[in-house]
């Protein structure tokens, strides 16, 4: 995969136009995590209803990618069953929302917000 | 003296062959042929246990280890009154002399002073500890250190760490630490133990613990030219004596070993000893001495970064760090490039082969103090050159059109 693709038309307009860019008033849950080998962070807010992602918030402090897609799972995620997304493997949503050549090239930016947003509702919600 | 290092390193001929330039040095200096062949030839003639028994090779084993302890206090300026422990890196250094020093007979209320510099391993386990102790921790500040020190100087520390050369800036303190040994002097009026990071400094500086004063210098080996998972504590023979290390494991040394050749403060280095990194670090200083000019090659390392500096200066929504504090921008030059987000224009100008380091550099109270949330850091070593700078040149003009065209 060229480093062009991880900056594809789709991976800039979701950096550029962040939907879940406003604080919660009454979040059920959080989660900060940190991608270990860059620091790049992300913090979440999440609000489940009635087994449902109902709100959520992303605050991700790192790359382009990291925001962006961050902001494109959270897009696919809300108001789907908490069971459901936690069930969601990785691989299939990368293939699936970004392509096949997204799963071999800076994964942990790719998965930062997902992994923190699967947290946050595992820790309240399981 | 370029060409003749650039003879000894075929780990860096065989990266920039392979299309790299290597600007992350601060990070991971490269290894030498030297170091590279000692611990080859180790491996295949020396591989013998560093204690434990008595055989030929284990004596010639604590030979090798007690020779690097010496090069090593040689190297830091210090011959007699001070002694080496071995430790894996800096951040274990300091662990042990922090819980020397600062974990035991700590009151509520006394306090720790560190530059606003430093780094996260010097940082962070000072911070905790001595919150943990009900202390407080102070910072001297290096952006206006006269006034800093006028207000630190009579309060009486428990304990001082200084970083020696920031990683985020490089050359912090002027003069070959001449204000440095200033400030170690004022401290210890008040008997502070003092410690040194020269983990940043040591390989382009010429360091002289004597006369600077300090009881401690540690350093990890890895960032100038001696392998990973080696570093060293050089202290005062009398405060080393007295220390304890992590899990009170390891006298047995001093049993086997009555005459004069066991290793001086194996009491310190639990376990069996790194041999084969103590052998790179011996090789390591070796080059140095034999290859290594600390002036002559600091100024053509000072050429680069000044060619560096105007180049980037040509882009004026590029920020360099340090100049607004009058440091000296040498062997480290770090810069913020405007709006693009740090780790993808690294990461971009990784893919032209160009590798530096970008984020907070693992210093976030530096970060903090400098109101930044990071920056892109160059770090030079001897063996970078001008085609490297120019290959940088290149592939920052390219990653700045690939980024203006999307962002």
């Amino acid at each position: 995969m060229s480093y062009v693709d991880h900056y594809s038309s789709k991976i800039i307009q979701n950096y550029n136009c962040k939907t879940f860019s406003k604080r919660l008033e009454s979040p059920n849950s959080s989660y900060a995590m940190v991608h270990d080998s860059c620091s790049d962070n992300v913090f979440v807010e999440v609000i489940v209803r009635d087994g449902k992602l109902t709100a959520l918030f992303f605050d991700v402090q790192g790359c382009i990618l990291a925001v962006a897609c961050a902001n494109i799972f959270g897009q696919y995620l809300i108001d789907k069953l908490i069971q459901e997304i936690l069930l969601q493997s990785e691989q299939e949503l990368i293939k699936n929302l970004l392509g096949p050549e997204f799963l071999n090239s800076r994964v942990g930016c790719v998965l930062l917000g997902l992994r923190a947003l699967k947290k946050a509702i595992e820790q309240k919600h399981i | 003296m370029k060409n003749i290092l650039e003879k000894h390193f075929l780990s860096v001929k065989k990266k920039r062959d392979a299309g790299l330039v290597l600007f992350d040095n601060a990070a991971t200096a490269q290894l030498s042929d030297f170091v590279i062949q000692a611990m080859v030839d180790f491996y295949l003639n020396d591989n013998f246990p560093g204690n434990g028994a008595s055989y030929e090779q284990v004596e010639k084993s604590v030979s090798s280890i007690n020779l690097c302890k010496r090069k090593v206090l040689k190297f830091v300026g210090v011959e007699k009154d001070f002694g080496v422990a071995f430790c894996k890196n800096a951040t274990e250094g300091l662990a042990l002399i922090l819980r020397n020093f600062v974990a035991s007979n700590f009151k509520a209320g006394e306090k720790v002073l560190i530059t606003n510099l430093e780094h996260n391993s010097v940082y962070k386990p000072i911070f905790k500890l001595t919150s943990n102790l009900g202390g407080q921790v102070d910072q001297l500040d290096l952006f206006s250190l006269k006034a800093s020190l006028k207000a630190v100087e009579n309060v009486g520390y428990k304990f001082v760490c200084l970083t020696m050369a920031s990683n985020v800036l490089g050359q912090v303190w002027k003069d070959n630490f001449s204000d440095l040994a200033e400030v170690i002097s004022v401290l210890k009026n008040n008997y502070s133990i003092v410690a040194l990071d020269a983990c940043q400094a040591l390989s382009h500086n010429k360091v002289d613990l004597a006369s600077l004063g300090a009881d401690f210098l540690f350093f990890s080996g890895h960032k100038f030219g001696a392998p990973h998972g080696i570093g060293a504590i050089i202290g005062k023979n009398h405060l080393l004596k007295n220390m304890a290390d992590f899990v009170g494991s390891n006298s047995m040394s001093k049993d086997v070993f009555k005459d004069s050749s066991a290793n001086e403060f194996k009491e310190l280095e639990p376990g069996s000893p790194s041999m084969a990194q103590i052998i790179g670090l011996s090789a390591a200083i070796d080059f140095y001495y034999k290859n290594i000019d600390l002036i002559e090659t600091g100024k053509d390392v000072e050429k680069l970064a000044d060619s560096i500096v105007e180049f980037l200066k040509r882009y004026k929504w590029v920020k360099i760090l340090g100049q607004d504090y009058n440091f000296k921008i040498s062997y480290i030059i770090s810069f913020i490039p405007g709006q693009i987000p740090l780790h993808d224009f690294s990461w971009v100008l990784g893919q032209k082969g160009v590798l530096v380091r970008s984020g907070k550099m693992c210093a976030d109270l530096a970060c903090d103090n400098l109101s930044i949330n990071g920056c892109i850091r160059i770090s030079l070593f001897y063996y970078n050159n001008d085609q490297d700078c120019q290959k940088f040149f290149n592939a920052f003009e390219q990653t700045v059109e690939f980024f203006k065209e999307r962002l």
